[in-house]
């Protein structure tokens, strides 16, 4: 259909909706080509050269150009004048107005391609048609059922209706050619023109898979969502949790299953979430994932603003993450900024302020308390120490504008952001700001893409110490802050790890002025339509300088008899990568095919020095000239005490390829390989191959479901991958000499000795991680319950560890080696469920939850043998030994220890003898024997975490709740250890001491009794939004939300919160004493597009 | 342009810049040091040279070698006190000779010696590959280090015959050897000590081994054989023990002070008698892990420092909790001090040039007079930080619960887990001495004295039958220990009945108390299995320890000592 002649009404509506649908079809294939960023940019410049030609000529010769097509009635080309043209790549409304210059014609453009020719009479017609009537109609599904509060909109107005219970609805529309609009959650937005009818029957709503259409990204390129066939999760912006975060992955936390975000200090502004995903493996080639902004791998998530996250993609399989090869095996993060669009500028002011309180404090013996139980002497003040520590008027707020804008040939965003954010005590402080613009520009017709990001930002951070808070909880309260002799010093305190943790806090500076930049460049060449190569260049840089000054009334000072010390390091990392991709799709007929390959080069480069002096003149200086201090005082300095510099570099280098092949939107296939090599890997094993291999199977699309109505997406995936790890130290597979301590010369002098520095190990590779993953994905009941379920295995082996090797004949007992197997496996569910769709009323909800077990499988080989590994050794005083022991077979994070057997008449802790309850209680500090009577007791990894969202809107109002919990894991309980026995001399205590564990008189031993089931199930998010309709057209958006985190928290754990525990790496579940105070923060935040 | 064949050349012209470095991966050093690049001038080789000298330091002075010495002894013991120092158990294992092969200190006598012999064996190697001329040294220089370096090394095995007796030889890096039986290892040190010494320096640097140190670790040798190896060899003992007194391996004297040999090193002083010292310099190189070891964590403000200290280790009690004194024949290693001993003294700075007295802290605790600069401030009393928070810090020659009595834990009575923050006699022969007069930390580590060839050939000749000669030999040592008008009384020669077995034994702890002399010396006298304060007498034979576990784990060549 080139063509199509038609007579003057009433034909010319029925018509005009034939283009409508074609070009849409139309618009489809473009969208569908050119998000894979495969086609060749569509509208390039006509050229003619024609003379005195019949207008009818030109445009068919227009057509034969390829991008237009014309529709017009043959009447009105006869009887124009001749018409001469010479064009070279003009634009298609610079040859129309030429060419019907002298013409009574007009045309119209009803799409990118589809062009109408008109004269008077048609005008006319339209004109005719402007008379209000009255519309009828039923939606129904596919299946004929009814459609209810389907809503209903006159095309280019605002008015609109709803469909009733039966799905009927009867609308006024302005004209007989009014087109109506249908949504409805769940299904497409239908069109449908009315036609000059009144009754347009029965309209058919088609279930929407936009979600299930949705571009993914993934690690070098993007796939349709429904293409997927590894276990990959995006979220967007728009899923991202709300509220006031200190790190962008708590956006995310719960919203992918089998993420473990984890953070003991959450409200610490200044402190990073720990990322794991699936589970932990590795000893010291790291568990967290490899981070990657906007396709360059390495980034740094504290270079971005929360607001500037368009979305966050977690590669969680093998076969996914191969493509990364030798850091791909803990996971990849993939984190997309926001990009410009073209059309209307638009700015988006985002911004929120907000305050932490503190939701729970330790439970400690008053100052009347703590001396009605003799703990010790009345030094006479009474003293909170905790509250002490607390800023109770702390505030943050967060201020971030964005601007965007552009057209079809350059895009442009630019944003910055303002952040201060005062800890919940009184050192920690936060001040960031940052700038980031991106910008998009096609070049020499599209043939030539140029984009990039260019980001900048400062940090200025005051850090806390966590151990302050233990002191807070241990120091007899009848101790006074201040020196009773000079109220204007502190009461420096005396002995084994004891200090006043307001000086500690407060008689110092400590912090650190951060640095972050990101530039990238990406020159992207489309050759042919099916063809392009591109290429990408990126600097990312950090730089930092550490600030200490610990001033004349800070203890050292005091009891070192100086005025001062300060530490001045300066650190700069810089990152360089350049990338070179190829990419070839083609569709042909039901196949599919996209390829891509490259090369990849990075380099990581790190460099830093320090300095520090002592004994100034006074506080004057702070650290701001270092050299009036006077470190030595008269005594020979070892230089490596005042000052020391290095640097050190990586290489990473890589040749990559995938193909992703798929027939009939039913089968599919994707393989990939990457060739990696690292100059840290040892010299007899630079390089090394991750392949993978991923299939699925839209069964959906078997005609034995067809008939199905509940079912409309199906999908079974199964993947293979290998992939790496590699984060270990660099220079440790390499043979070094270094420096030790000093020692006399043959003249006397004192010199650094240098020997040899290490077992250098030449076969050291990275970590090799092969994984298999089953997954289904579905959409049922029209996609309004959808979700996928994922099974994994991942089996770790060469796990690097610093192996005990024999002495003789190595120089030290320990070497890096690659020995060892592991394994992690897992269920993974996440649902979907749109469970109500009501006129002013929705409710949706969303379940992400996992279930995972790691082992370790293996520790030895023929050449490196072990066959235990304790962990987690327990601080002083009387540090009871290690919490952890792995052995072949156990689970990650198992607690050895003692059963736990009551106490005798003495109140001794007793426990079994041999470990098997009910045998002999014996007394633990007098007859128990570690050997024997040891064994395992719990073990700190949750295997089950479950997270809960739940979004409701009524009217212009919405509401959320997330709730989270982590279940089958236990804690070590410190606090209660160290801090809970009446035995522990002097310090102060919980009140637990005199109540729950009232019946112990004898000193702390690793038992059971300690270990608290670490369960909980909190309501972590809760948001009130209020996104009102506005009047003004200027405004696009307005949203006002409060929202409140960590509100509340089921569980039995006796510590200030489950979540201060650490549950990621290899000793989860250590109930640390060092805790920071647990928040409950609250924030009110504004977000307008202009 | 044809676009793909401008791609081509743009492809051709990029592979052209980047291809040369795309696919190198070497390792590019910045502040570390290449092993393959690392000897390039005559200091690069010093430094190497004395690398292995600055952990011998380590391997004798800090840590488990120390600790196995004494801690298994009857002089020191680092008690429990109160909530500190429990450390899993491990000092009441070691004080009870109830060890097993998982013991830490039992590893850490193993690892430590043979990393040592690690580093000679690697640095004789690359020596042996140096042109030295062309770094400006002579092939003399390169055999005097050589023969320096495998002086060394011997003393390191020492201290695996000592510990393990069968233990592998091993003179090539990266070399898996099986063990050696303990005659091989005995006569392996033997070999080497008589090739290397003719090849060292008489009277050689402090710090380095010279003749007179290599003949000082033969009389080690052959005086413990009979118990390292069955077969005795006192008399070769005591021929090299008389040629070192004749002065044949260098001239060497008896300190004519008791304080002598503990404070070379300070204000420049060297001991005649030291015969091989670690020497040392605040900030520097420091005798630090001692300190921290024994002292309080006030120590530092009656003797004037900024240190921190443990509180672990001081001397086994002499009194129970009646005050009474332990009626076993061994242990009691304060009141084993005669009351006219100057080392008895309590330890007191006596000018601000480094002059002190006494060489144990006992009793209340004073604060340094900072404005004498030496000396204590009698009227500024030391108080304690735990059970005596706020209380005198006064060091009790008990161990017991004095804090709760009678109440708490006092009943328990006087045990390795009963201890308390002011609990035992500290030890102060290495005199920590002010800092703020720039003296603390300048003293050696005495690791060879002439004194120990005297003790050495005395036991040879008391052995033999000779107590006169022995008794002359021990009292030339001693005479400095006491008034003169206090002499008569306390000299062997003059009351030679006096001088018996147990007595050599006390003496040998009294004049070696805290050197790491204490446990070989009780083997070889056949008393390490006796009892003594809270160590029962020994049930099986514990003389030798067991092979470490970590060590056999590692290494499949290796089988257990049989203990």
């Amino acid at each position: 259909m080139k063509k199509t002649q038609y007579g003057v009404s009433p034909d010319t509506h029925r018509v005009l909706i034939k283009y409508l649908l074609m070009t849409k079809l139309v618009i489809l294939l473009i969208f569908a080509f050119s998000t894979q960023g495969f086609a060749r940019t569509y509208g390039q410049g006509i050229s003619l050269n024609l003379e005195k030609v019949q207008l009818k000529k030109v445009l068919k010769t227009i057509e034969q150009q390829g991008d237009f097509r014309f529709v017009y009635k043959d009447q009105l080309l006869k009887g124009n004048q001749l018409v001469s043209i010479e064009v070279e790549n003009a634009s298609l409304d610079e040859v129309l107005s030429r060419v019907l210059e002298n013409t009574k014609l007009t045309y119209r453009r009803m799409s990118d391609h589809l062009v109408v020719i008109a004269g008077n009479e048609l005008a006319d017609q339209l004109l005719l048609a402007q008379k209000a009537i009255v519309v009828t109609g039923k939606v129904t599904s596919e299946t004929g059922d009814p459609l209810a509060g389907v809503s209903v909109i006159e095309k280019t107005t605002n008015n609109g209706t709803f469909t009733a219970a039966d799905g009927a609805f009867s609308i006024e529309v302005s004209n007989a050619s009014a087109v109506l609009v249908f949504s409805y959650i769940g299904f497409k937005s239908t069109e449908v023109s009315v036609n000059d009818r009144t009754e347009l029957g029965s309209i058919v709503m088609t279930p929407d898979v936009t979600s299930m259409s949705d571009i993914v990204v993934v690690g070098y390129g993007s796939v349709r969502k429904k293409d997927l066939t590894s276990s990959v999760v995006t979220v967007t912006s728009k899923d991202f949790l709300p509220g006031a975060v200190n790190s962008p992955m708590q956006m995310i936390d719960g919203k992918v299953a089998g993420l473990t975000v984890s953070n003991p200090a959450a409200a610490d502004p200044n402190r990073g979430t720990d990322v794991q995903v699936r589970g932990a493996g590795s000893f010291r080639a790291g568990n967290g994932p490899l981070i990657i902004i906007d396709g360059v791998p390495g980034g740094d998530l504290r270079n971005i603003a929360q607001q500037d996250i368009e979305s966050i993609t977690v590669l969680k399989d093998a076969a996914s993450a191969a493509i990364y090869g030798s850091r791909g095996a803990g996971g990849v993060i993939l984190v997309q900024t926001k990009r410009g669009k073209a059309g209307k500028v638009s700015l988006t002011y985002d911004s929120y302020i907000e305050h932490d309180a503190v939701a729970a404090k330790p439970d400690i013996l008053s100052a009347e308390e703590f001396l009605s139980h003799n703990r010790d002497v009345d030094l006479g003040s009474r003293t909170n120490w905790y509250d002490e520590l607390i800023r109770e008027n702390n505030f943050g707020q967060n201020h971030f504008l964005s601007i965007s804008g552009g057209n079809e040939n350059s895009v442009f965003r630019i944003s910055g952001n303002y952040r201060t954010k005062q800890g919940i005590d009184i050192a920690t402080d936060r001040k960031e700001s940052g700038l980031r613009a991106n910008f998009l520009q096609k070049a020499i017709d599209g043939l030539l893409e140029i984009s990039g990001n260019v980001s900048y930002r400062t940090a200025k951070e005051e850090y806390t110490n966590y151990g302050a808070f233990k002191q807070a909880v241990k120091l007899n309260p009848t101790i006074a802050i201040m020196d009773a002799d000079d109220p204007t010093r502190y009461n420096t305190l005396q002995g084994f790890d004891t200090y006043n943790p307001v000086q500690d806090l407060k008689a110092r500076e400590n912090g650190a002025d951060q640095t972050y930049s990101i530039i990238d460049l990406n020159f992207k060449l489309n050759i042919t339509k099916d063809l392009n190569t591109e290429v990408k260049l990126a600097r990312q840089g950090h730089d930092m300088l550490r600030r200490e000054y610990y001033n004349g009334k800070s203890a050292e000072s005091v009891n070192n008899g100086y005025i001062g010390r300060a530490r001045l390091q300066s650190e700069k990392w810089l990152d360089y990568t350049l990338e070179w991709l190829g990419n070839y799709a083609k569709r042909i007929d039901r196949h599919d095919l996209r390829v891509v390959a490259g090369y990849s080069y990075q380099e990581f480069n790190n460099q830093g020095f320090w300095s520090q002096n002592r004994r100034f003149p006074s506080d004057a200086f702070s650290y701001n000239n270092i050299g009036a201090g006077n470190y030595g005082n008269g005594q020979a300095i070892n230089m490596t005490d005042v000052m020391g510099s290095w640097k050190s570099k990586e290489k990473n280098i890589a040749f990559l390829g995938r193909a992703n092949y798929n027939f009939d939107d039913t089968y599919f296939l994707t393989v990939s390989a990457r060739y990696e090599g690292n100059t840290k890997f040892g010299a007899d094993n630079k390089w090394g191959l991750f392949p993978s291999a991923s299939a699925a199977w839209r069964i959906s699309n078997l005609p034995a479901f067809q008939s199905i109505s509940a079912i409309n997406d199906l999908k079974l995936r199964f993947s293979y991958g290998v992939t790496g790890r590699s984060g270990f130290d660099r220079y440790t597979s390499l043979a070094k000499y270094q420096g030790y301590g000093r020692y006399q010369n043959d003249d006397g002098q004192w010199i650094q000795v240098y020997g040899p520095g290490n077992n250098y190990n030449p076969d050291l590779r990275w970590e090799k991680q092969i994984a298999y993953n089953l997954g289904v994905d579905f959409g049922l009941f029209n996609n309004r319950l959808s979700g996928s379920i994922d099974a994994f295995l991942r089996k770790g082996s060469d796990l690097i560890n610093d192996y005990l090797v024999p002495v003789p004949p190595y120089l030290h007992d320990r070497m890096f080696v690659n020995v060892g197997t592991q394994s992690n496996r897992g269920i993974e569910l996440t649902l979907n469920w749109n469970a109500i769709q009501g006129k002013d009323f929705s409710y949706t909800t969303t379940v992400t939850g996992s279930y995972i077990k790691s082992k370790m499988d293996k520790f030895s080989n023929d050449k490196f043998k072990a066959d235990r590994r304790f962990m987690g050794d327990l601080p002083s005083p009387g540090n009871p030994g290690p919490a952890y022991l792995l052995r072949e077979g156990t689970e990650i994070g198992s607690f050895w220890g003692y059963k736990y057997a009551g106490v005798d008449d003495e109140g001794k802790i007793l426990i079994w003898k041999d470990a098997v309850v009910g045998k002999e209680a014996i007394v633990a500090s007098s007859d128990a024997d570690a050997e024997r009577d040891k064994t395992f007791i719990g073990n700190g990894m949750p295997r089950y975490e479950l997270a809960w969202g739940n979004t409701f809107t009524y009217k212009a109002f919405d509401l959320a709740l997330f709730f989270r919990g982590r279940f089958d894991y236990e804690i070590i309980n410190l606090y209660q250890m160290y801090f809970g026995l009446q035995a522990e001399p002097n310090v102060n205590l919980l009140q637990d001491a005199y109540t729950r564990n009232g019946q112990i008189t004898s000193g702390k031993v690793i038992t059971d009794y300690f270990l608290e089931s670490g369960d909980y199930f909190k309501l972590d998010n809760l948001t009130l939004g209020w996104s009102p309709a506005i009047g003004n057209s200027k405004v696009k958006s307005l949203r006002i939300y409060a929202t409140v985190r960590n509100v509340f928290t089921l569980t039995k754990y006796t510590g200030l919160d489950p979540t201060t525990v650490s549950v990621t790496g290899l000793t989860p579940g250590f109930g640390s004493l060092d805790v920071y105070p647990i928040a409950r923060n609250f924030s009110l935040g504004a977000q307008i597009t202009f | 342009m044809n676009i793909i064949k401008l791609t081509l050349y743009m492809l051709l012209l990029f592979t052209l810049v980047v291809g040369p470095s795309c696919t190198k991966l070497e390792e590019e050093a910045f502040n570390v040091l290449p092993a393959d690049s690392y000897y390039q001038d005559k200091n690069s080789i010093i430094a190497a040279l004395v690398r292995p000298y600055e952990h011998g330091h380590w391997c004798g002075w800090d840590g488990d070698r120390w600790l196995l010495q004494e801690l298994t002894a009857d002089q020191f013991v680092w008690a429990q006190k109160g909530k500190h120092g429990y450390d899993d158990g491990q000092w009441v294992r070691l004080h009870g000779h109830a060890w097993n092969p998982d013991q830490g200190q039992i590893y850490g006598g193993w690892v430590g010696p043979y990393q040592g012999i690690g580093q000679c064996n690697l640095i004789i190697s690359d020596m042996s590959k140096l042109d030295y001329p062309a770094f400006g040294l002579t092939d003399a220089d390169k055999a005097q280090h050589i023969a320096e370096l495998r002086t060394l090394r011997a003393w390191f095995y020492l201290f695996l015959i000592d510990f393990f007796r069968e233990v592998p030889i091993v003179e090539n890096v990266g070399e898996v050897k099986p063990q050696s039986t303990p005659q091989e290892v005995f006569a392996y040190i033997e070999k080497e000590l008589k090739e290397s010494l003719p090849g060292l320096p008489q009277n050689g640097r402090a710090g380095r081994w010279d003749q007179g140190g290599a003949a000082a670790l033969l009389v080690r040798l052959y005086l413990n054989a009979e118990k390292w190896t069955g077969t005795a060899k006192f008399t070769e003992c005591a021929t090299i023990a008389q040629e070192i007194i004749d002065g044949k391996y260098g001239a060497y004297d008896i300190d004519t002070d008791y304080r002598g040999p503990f404070r070379s090193g300070v204000n420049g002083y060297r001991s005649p008698e030291n015969i091989f010292e670690f020497p040392h310099a605040k900030n520097i190189y420091e005798f630090g892990w001692m300190y921290n070891a024994m002292m309080h964590y006030q120590a530092r403000y009656s003797l004037d420092n900024d240190w921190g200290g443990w509180n672990g280790i001081h001397l086994i009690p002499s009194r129970d909790l009646e005050g009474n004194l332990y009626p076993e024949k061994l242990g009691k290693a304060y009141e084993k001090f005669a009351n006219d001993d100057k080392r008895k003294q309590p330890f007191r700075t006596t000018s601000s040039d480094g002059d002190y007295e006494g060489f144990f802290l006992i009793g209340q605790q004073y604060e340094f007079d900072k404005a004498k600069g030496y000396g204590y401030d009698s009227t500024k009393m030391v108080n304690g930080t735990e059970e005596y928070n706020g209380k005198p810090l006064h060091y009790v020659d008990q161990v017991g619960r004095f804090s709760e009595k009678p109440g708490g834990r006092w009943a328990e009575g006087s045990h390795v887990t009963t201890g308390e923050e002011n609990t035992g006699v500290r030890l102060l022969k290495f005199p920590w001495l002010p800092m703020s007069e720039n003296l603390f930390q300048f003293n050696s580590a005495p690791e060879i004295r002439l004194a120990e060839i005297y003790y050495s050939l005395a036991e040879c000749k008391y052995r033999a039958g000779d107590k006169a000669g022995a008794a002359k030999l021990m009292d030339a040592v001693r005479k400095r220990n006491f008034p003169d008008d206090k002499w008569a009384a306390q000299s062997y020669e003059n009351n030679l009945s006096a001088l018996t077995d147990d007595e050599f034994v006390d003496d040998l702890g009294r004049e070696f108390i805290g050197e790491r002399h204490r446990r070989t010396d009780l083997v070889r006298w056949d008393r390490f299995g006796d009892a003594w304060w809270d160590k029962p007498e020994d049930g099986a034979d514990k003389t030798v320890f067991p092979i470490p576990s970590q060590a056999i784990n590692a290494n499949p060549e290796l089988k257990s000592n049989g203990y």
